[in-house]
């Protein structure tokens, strides 16, 4: 009897433990957020300036440029899945996962060959057991990214885009990331970057049309410098947006885990104070049953 | 007094400056370019050298590795690419 008492005991103990540690994680999760929103802000400047500048090109100089037109040569395309490093954040890593996967099908479908590069350690996980070849992977910071991984990865899949087919060339590339709509909404997208759809930054109707921009010293040269810039934007944008999103999933699915502790180590108080009367209870019926046997 | 140039001076990660100014000068790639107000709509690549801007009497310098510019209805962005 005395024994239920102390497992119980222990149970409410451990659980308290742990839901100090969900409420570390959340409290963690939460101010990040807003430092991962700054950067995001700060960032975006850059990213509207250049979407501008390459729509601007795109739409008024007729420039047949090889990154804006369809390639032939080859069906391979890249993938970029944007995961996060940890997991403790509900769903998120695994309704991403599920995106990249049906994207991989679809491409499946249209008789292309997707190719893999992953960032953050998640992903590589996920791939890495399925035995599924990545090209390139990166890991660290993902719900802080740094301005250098996101000119690495801009390089590396401009190179494979660049790439003559011999040397791993793919004809488009796409971005699977989870786009950060609210606090209590993040939503896995996939884009296609290249070749060029400008859709982003497009003016909307009733706005003034783009200007007619005199480019220096060319359209196709001005466009040729532009377009990195403009890949690292939408890479480096995205990656922003994934790490806010990982945050914000990772606090909910802590706050929720510490609801959960609190109900667990509701029940097992209960438990335990029943246990405890029991106890009491036996404790008294056996002596006065002692009682009874002296004085009869 | 207002001065009639908006001018935003933008890295990939960070806003190195933004304010407004009456002129500004840019090392583009086919020689040096002058803006003043009322410039034609400009779309313009920049070779290394330093982005002036001048604020009433004050001139503000940004060296520059490689990057662009944009000028439209008076509002000038510059784009500051490359490594640092």
């Amino acid at each position: 009897m005395a024994g239920s008492q102390r497992i119980y005991k222990q149970r409410i103990r451990s659980t308290q433990t742990l839901k100090k540690v969900f409420r570390a994680m959340e409290l963690i999760a939460a101010s990040r957020i807003g430092r991962a929103r700054a950067q995001a802000e700060s960032a975006a400047p850059f990213s509207r300036a250049i979407t501008q500048a390459v729509s601007a090109v795109a739409t008024h100089a007729q420039v047949d440029h090889p990154l804006t037109s369809e390639r032939k040569d080859t069906n391979r395309v890249a993938v970029l899945v944007v995961t996060a490093d940890r997991g403790m954040a509900g769903a998120y890593n695994a309704s991403l996962l599920r995106e990249a996967e049906r994207l991989q099908a679809r491409l499946i479908d249209e008789g292309k060959e997707p190719v893999l590069y992953v960032a953050g350690r998640r992903g590589v996980g996920f791939f890495h057991f399925r035995s599924r070849p990545m090209v390139k992977t990166w890991t660290g910071n993902s719900d802080a990214p740094q301005l250098e991984t996101a000119r690495d990865i801009a390089e590396e899949l401009l190179r494979a885009f660049r790439a003559p087919v011999s040397d791993g060339g793919v004809s488009e590339i796409h971005i699977v990331y989870t786009r950060f709509l609210s606090m209590v909404r993040q939503e896995p997208r996939v884009v296609r970057i290249l070749p060029l759809e400008v859709v982003e930054g497009v003016v909307p109707p009733g706005e003034d049309p783009l200007p007619l921009y005199e480019f220096e010293p060319s359209p196709e040269v001005v466009l040729d410098a532009l377009l990195p810039q403009y890949i690292l934007a939408r890479i480096f944008t995205a990656l922003h947006q994934a790490a806010a999103s990982e945050l914000a999933s990772r606090q909910r699915a802590m706050h929720t885990a510490t609801d959960n502790a609190e109900d667990l180590i509701r029940t097992y108080t209960r438990l335990a104070n029943t246990a405890r009367q029991a106890e009491i209870t036996q404790e008294i019926s056996e002596i006065v049953s002692g009682a009874d046997a002296l004085a009869g | 007094m207002s001065l009639p140039l908006t001018v935003q001076i933008v890295a990939p990660d960070r806003v190195l400056w933004s304010g407004d100014a009456d002129f500004v000068s840019a090392p583009a790639a086919d020689g040096a370019l002058g803006l003043l107000p009322g410039h034609e709509s400009v779309l313009a690549l920049l070779r290394a050298g330093a982005v002036r801007v001048r604020a009433g009497g004050d001139v503000t310098e940004f060296p520059v590795e490689q990057g662009f510019l944009s000028f439209d209805a008076n509002v000038v962005t510059v784009v500051v690419g490359g490594r640092h």
